[in-house]
Order: structure tokens, then sequence, then C-alpha cells
């Protein structure tokens, strides 16, 4: 029993594993790209219709919850055995990136092996007649002012390393995981995000009683900060109906003060914890009903989705048996017998206005600002008309630690992989009045190229010799 | 687009399928002097492409990537500046072109046929993160084609070895090993820059979208790309694994990343990321 723990433990720990969990991850993302996901619809109706036409199929992908596969109890469970894994590995392999670094155990006690007889040792002869220690000093002076720190000097040769603090690498790039890891569950677990709409003018709190739609609400810290909201001007730019900028002017009342801002896409506005995001513009034109001597008796701002021209949207005024259809043409114009709009911009904004009463259509005809239309005793005047936008409230704790993950995985890996580490070993022997220098070396990861680097630097070193050199640190 | 761009444009469209020809004839009849002529054509094209790039960039007021006409300059431009970088510093292994120079030919020609060419620049896409976060998805694209391209030739020339005599052609490129380390180098480039280039969208998407990870299709196709590249990292560096295994990886995994850039869009239509924007 013991044995077989053992042995699951070492295959645990092992780089396969790592193969392995990364292949069913791959596998589970990939999968949610091919089953029917509930995001994928956009409607709950067009959901319950793919659920009809494939009853099956859905009943398996519901009971295994793959239509959130993301956030499924299978993806959930490889995740948890990634990070498992991933402490396993980093807590086995911390020690020796620690010895490859030279900062435990061996730091002080680096030994310079005789590399002579070594295959692969290259030897370098100097013609001019210098001392060992010369020779020794001159190598040490090349290397250092190539970067390279030199971990050992002997009586008769050196070690030599560069990007000695590269194995650090590979702690600083999983370490980045469990930071990511750490800001998104405080991201999950503390998100609330919701969506709050607001018309020109009007100005709402951040209760919860104002959202339009909670899409998210926090398993932890759950008062989310009151914040007063009050929108003051909207101005799309549109260039061929293409939304080319927004800015959205609006005062933010926190803690007894008020703060003029400006937002807009990728503009967001940052209160603390919170994020204030415009997510959508339309337009609410104003509607009032009255009594034939002119009496208001309902009507306001009405928050319609029918700013792209043509659309059609619906209202009702409480207390009143109609419903009221309304098409908006933002830059009305006439092309072929049909109403269009040239723009998204509200130059000449028109109306077409339907009443309904009982199903049959009471009133139906084009109304321009300011106008004041007739049906069954009633007046409705068309007022002006103002744009709303849909805000996108978030409040989540966590962005430090994904930021630090992000920095931290990026360092780590540009330390690991492309500042990797290399060591030389140099022999010096006097043989016969002449100086003879050994050399050989090996690089991570780049094996046969690093052959060429180091033949460049026994060159360099020989030229070095060769030149006339005088005392350490000076000319002759 | 200005007439003159249009002109270039189709000008290096024309060079880099002419280019694919000499490419694939070379390889096919082991011509070494047509190599070489591939060579004096690609750099002026290359030129050329670069003049289109900066000359957008400086007329629109942003980073060339709106629409998939620009993505097409952009993706090309960093595909073919790292084989032009082969040609010039490392000649034996100009080959790489065999791959890198068709693809950029596939990606302006999708681009110059459904883009619309002077698409107003979208709110969404005036960001500061656009450019880092396009620029390095471009760089890893880039290198991972050329890691490709590499890895075609590291299969060539092997079972060029194969065979009783190897032929003079395949012998003029550099050793194995060396074709296998140079693999390697450009994937480990396209990892970082593919790493940067996650980080820096999940960052843009939290002030655009409100949340750094919405598990997009777009999102998913990029993590898994990634993965793919750093799970065959690992095969190397922990498992040891070299040369034709390797290579077959990496001339496959360039797909994840085309089905991230260009597939997902016809794939599915909810992606909160439009690249191939039609006119």
């Amino acid at each position: 029993m013991l044995f077989s723990l053992k042995k699951f433990y070492v295959f645990f720990k092992s780089a396969r594993m790592t193969v392995i969990i990364i292949s069913v991850m791959m596998v589970l993302f990939l999968a949610g790209l091919f089953v029917p996901q509930k995001t994928f619809f956009g409607s709950r109706a067009k959901y319950d219709e793919w659920r009809f036409a494939s009853p099956n199929f859905s009943a398996v992908v519901e009971y295994f919850k793959l239509n959130e596969i993301y956030i499924s109890p299978v993806t959930v469970a490889a995740l948890s055995v990634f990070f498992i894994h991933l402490i396993v590995v980093v807590l086995n392999r911390v020690p020796v990136m620690l010895r490859k670094a030279y900062l435990t155990g061996n730091a002080e006690r680096v030994e310079t092996p005789d590399i002579r007889d070594i295959p692969g040792t290259a030897r370098i002869e100097a013609q001019k007649d210098i001392g060992a220690d010369v020779a020794m000093a001159e190598v040490q002076r090349y290397l250092r002012k190539k970067m390279w720190t030199v971990l050992s000097v002997g009586p008769t040769g050196l070690t030599a390393v560069k990007n000695r603090y590269s194995p650090l690498g590979f702690i600083l790039f999983h370490l980045s995981f469990f930071l990511c890891l750490m800001g998104g569950l405080l991201v999950s677990y503390t998100r609330f995000s919701g969506n709050l709409v607001l018309t020109e003018g009007q100005e709402l709190t951040t209760e919860l009683k104002h959202f339009r739609l909670i899409n998210r609400e926090p398993k932890l810290i759950k008062q989310v900060p009151l914040l007063g909201l009050e929108l003051s001007s909207v101005k799309p730019v549109y260039e061929r109906n293409i939304a080319v900028d927004l800015s959205v002017n609006m005062k933010i009342k926190h803690e007894g003060g008020a703060e003029a801002v400006t937002l807009g896409t990728n503009k967001p506005v940052n209160k603390g914890s919170m994020s204030i995001l415009p997510q959508n513009i339309g337009v609410s034109p104003l509607f009032l009903l009255s009594d034939m001597y002119g009496k208001e008796l309902g009507g306001g701002y009405f928050v319609l989705n029918i700013l792209k021209g043509g659309q059609e949207d619906s209202f009702e005024i409480p207390g009143f048996p109609y419903k009221f259809y309304v098409r908006f043409y933002p830059d009305y114009a006439v092309e072929d017998g049909r109403d269009i709009s040239r723009s998204l911009e509200l130059r000449d904004p028109v109306v077409f206005l339907t009443v309904q009463k009982s199903g049959g259509n009471v009133y139906e005809g084009r109304v321009r600002p300011g106008q004041t239309v007739f049906f069954d005793g009633l007046g409705m005047r068309y007022g002006d008309t103002r744009y709303w936008v849909d805000f996108l409230i978030v409040r989540e704790y966590g962005n430090m630690p994904l930021f630090i993950g992000f920095g931290v995985g990026v360092a780590g890996l540009l330390m690991r992989l492309v500042f990797f580490q290399k060591e030389v070993v140099f022999n010096i022997e006097k043989e016969g009045g002449r100086m003879l220098i050994f050399y050989n070396g090996r690089s991570e990861y780049y094996k046969h190229s690093f052959k060429e680097e180091l033949e460049k630097i026994g060159r360099d070193i020989l030229l070095t010799l060769e030149q006339d050199q005088g005392p350490i640190g000076g000319k002759a | 687009m200005r007439e003159y761009e249009l002109f270039a444009s189709w000008g290096i469209i024309y060079s880099y399928a002419l280019c694919t020809v000499m490419l694939l004839t070379a390889f096919i009849f082991n011509k070494d002097k047509l190599l070489n002529i591939t060579a004096y054509i690609l750099l002026p094209t290359f030129a050329v492409h670069s003049l289109i790039f900066v000359s957008r960039w400086h007329s629109t007021g942003y980073f060339p990537a709106n629409g998939a006409f620009e993505n097409g300059i952009t993706s090309g431009w960093f595909a073919v500046g790292l084989t032009v970088y082969l040609f010039v510093k490392k000649k034996a292994l100009r080959g790489v072109g065999l791959v890198t120079v068709p693809a950029t030919l596939l990606a302006l020609g999708y681009g110059i046929m459904v883009a619309s060419f002077d698409r107003p620049h979208e709110a969404a896409l005036k960001s500061s993160w656009l450019v880092i976060h396009v620029a390095f998805a471009q760089l890893a694209f880039g290198a991972y084609l050329v890691a490709s391209g590499l890895g075609v030739l590291y299969l060539l020339k092997d079972n060029s070895l194969k065979k009783s005599t190897e032929s003079a052609f395949y012998a003029k490129l550099p050793a194995l090993p060396v074709i296998d380390e140079t693999m390697f180098r450009f994937v480990v480039y396209g990892f970082i820059a593919d790493a940067i280039m996650i980080a820096a969208g999940s960052i843009w998407a939290k002030e655009l979208w409100g949340s750094y990870w919405s598990w997009d299709p777009v999102e998913v196709w990029s993590l898994l790309a990634w993965l793919v590249y750093g799970l065959t990292i690992h095969l190397r560096v922990t498992l040891g694994w070299r040369g034709r295994r390797l290579a077959w990886i990496f001339v496959f995994a360039i797909f994840g990343i085309v089905i991230a850039y260009w597939g997902v869009d016809f794939m599915v239509q909810n992606t909160l990321h439009v690249f191939g924007v039609k006119s």
C-alpha cells in the first residue's frame, strides 16, 4: 500500500503528469467550443429550442453541466488537480532550482574540475610569455566584462556562470499561477456586477433596487458601496453608423462629496473597488398623455431600445389600456417611399407611433418633437429625446494579485527562457614555457549553438592574452 | 484607401505569390539558385510592405488592427519580418519562407478581399492596450509561423538524410540540431509574446468589458494555443523530446493560432472579438 502510494506520488510529481493534466484541460476547453454553451444562445427561448431539438444529447450535457463547461465540476476538478500538481512540482523543484542558482548548499564550495580529458574540451595556446596568475586574472576580467559570474577560482582554473539566477525564473513563473489563482478567486467571490440605466438628467444610487439586471452577486463582502450617480450629458460620435467615440458626463456622489467625471468606451471610472463602464446607449423619448383640456395624466421618459433606425420597441402607461409601439428615426428621411434614418445622430428625430388598444390600432403616424397626436379623446405629446446609458457597475477585489501575477509570470518566463544559464570551466596550465588554456562549457536548451559561443570566448581570450598586457587593470 | 496604398497592396500580394511559386519550385526541384533569387524579390517586397504598414498607421492615426485587411498587413509584416531576419542573418535557414510567405499571402489576400479598407476606427478599439495586445499577438504569430517553417525544413532535411545520398540542396541547410534549436528559439519567442498578449488583453478586457476573462471563444482558443506551445516547451525541456516528433508538433501547432485569429469568426456568432469585419 505504502509502495503504491509512493509510486503514485512519484508519478504525480513527474513531468508526464504535467503533460497529462495540461492535455486534459486542453480537451475540456476545446469541448467548450463545440458543446453548446448557455452563453452561445443569447436567450432562454433559443436554448429551449435546442433542448427540444436534441433531447438526449442535451440531457447528457445538462447532467454533467457541460453547457457551462468552464465552471462545471469536471473543469473545477481538473483545475484543482492542476494546482495541486503545481504545488507538488514547485515544492520538489524549489531546492533543485536554488541549488542550480548556487544559492544553497554548494554556493561556497564550487570546485573547478579537471576538464583536460573531457570530450569537447577546446584548447588555446598563448604564445606570449605570461604567468598563470596573469592569465587567470585576464580570463576573469574578460568573463566579468561579459556579465559572467566567476564562481570559483582555484590554483589551476576557474568556473563561471552566466545568468546565474535564471533558475529562479522557474519559481517566479509557477508562483505567478498561484497569484493569478488567488486574484481570480478573490475576483470571483467578491464580484458584484449589475446593469443600471440612467437617462440624461436622472439621478440614482447604487442600491440594488435600482438595477435593471444583477448579473452576479458576490459570495463574499456582499455590501456594495453606495454611490450616487447623476447622468449629465451623453455625446456619441458616429462615422458611417459606427460609434467612433462616446463621452458620458456624470456626477458621482460618494461619502458626502461629488465629482464630475467623463466616461467613455475604454474609459471606465474606478472608485475604489467599484468600476463604472458605459455598456450601451439608447434614446428615451418623452411622451406625455393628457386629456382633451391639456391636463397631464401620465407619461415621462421611456427607456427604449430604438436608436438603430427603424427598430421597434414598446411601452405602457400605468392605468391606461394602451400599448404604444415606437419606431425611431434619429435623422429622418424618406427613400423610395420608405422611412429611413440617414445616420444615428439626432439631427431630425421622428418617431413612428402606433397606439394599440385590445389588439387593435387606435392611432398610427409619424410624430416630431413638440407635436401632439389625438386618439380616444386623449392627447399624446412627444416632447424631446434624451439619451440613456446602460452602465455596467462592477465591484470586485483581487486586481492587485492578478496584476502582480501577470508581471511576475512574464518576468519568470524571461528569466528562465531568455536569460538561460550557461557555464564555463577553464583550466590553465604552463607547459614548457607555453601557456595552455583548456575550456569547456554547457548551456541550457541550446547545447549546439553554445559551441559557437564557446569558440568565440576562446578566440576573444586568446586575443586578450596576446595583446600587450600590463599589470591587471592597466596597460604596461 | 488611397490609390497608391491599394496599388502597393496588390503589388506585394503578387510579389509574395511569385515568391511562393519560386520557393515551392526551389524545394520541389532542389534549385538552390531560385532561393537566392527569391531573397532579391522578398527583401524589396518586405520594404514596400513596411511602407504600407507605416503609412497606414500614420494616415489613420492608430495601430493597424481594424478589420481583416489591417490584420493581414500587420500579421504578415511580423511573419515576413522574422523571415527576412533569417534571410539576412542565417542564410542557410531562408527556406523557412516556404511556410511564412504563403501564409502571409493568404492573410493579405483574405484581408483585401473581405474587408472594408476605410472602416472608421471604432470607439472600442481606441485604447493604448490595442497596440500592446495586437502587436504581441502578431509577433507571437510570426514567431510560431517561423517555428512551423523550421519544422518543415527539419523534416525535409531529415528525410533527405535518410536516403542513401543526401541531395546537395538539402546539404546546404544547417545541421539538424541547429534547425532544432532555432525552431525552439522561435517557439520560446512566440510563447513569451503570447503570454504578454494574453495578459495585456486581459487588462484591456477589464477596461472595455468590465471583466478580465469572459471565456470568449477567441480567448479560449488563444489560451489553448498558448497551452499547446507551453506543452511543447515542457516536452522538450523536461522530457527531452527533440527532432522529428517536436518538428511535427510545431508544424501543426500553428493551426491553433490560425483558428484563434481567423477561424473563430467563422465558427461562432457570439464572440466579443470581431476581427474580419466585412464591408
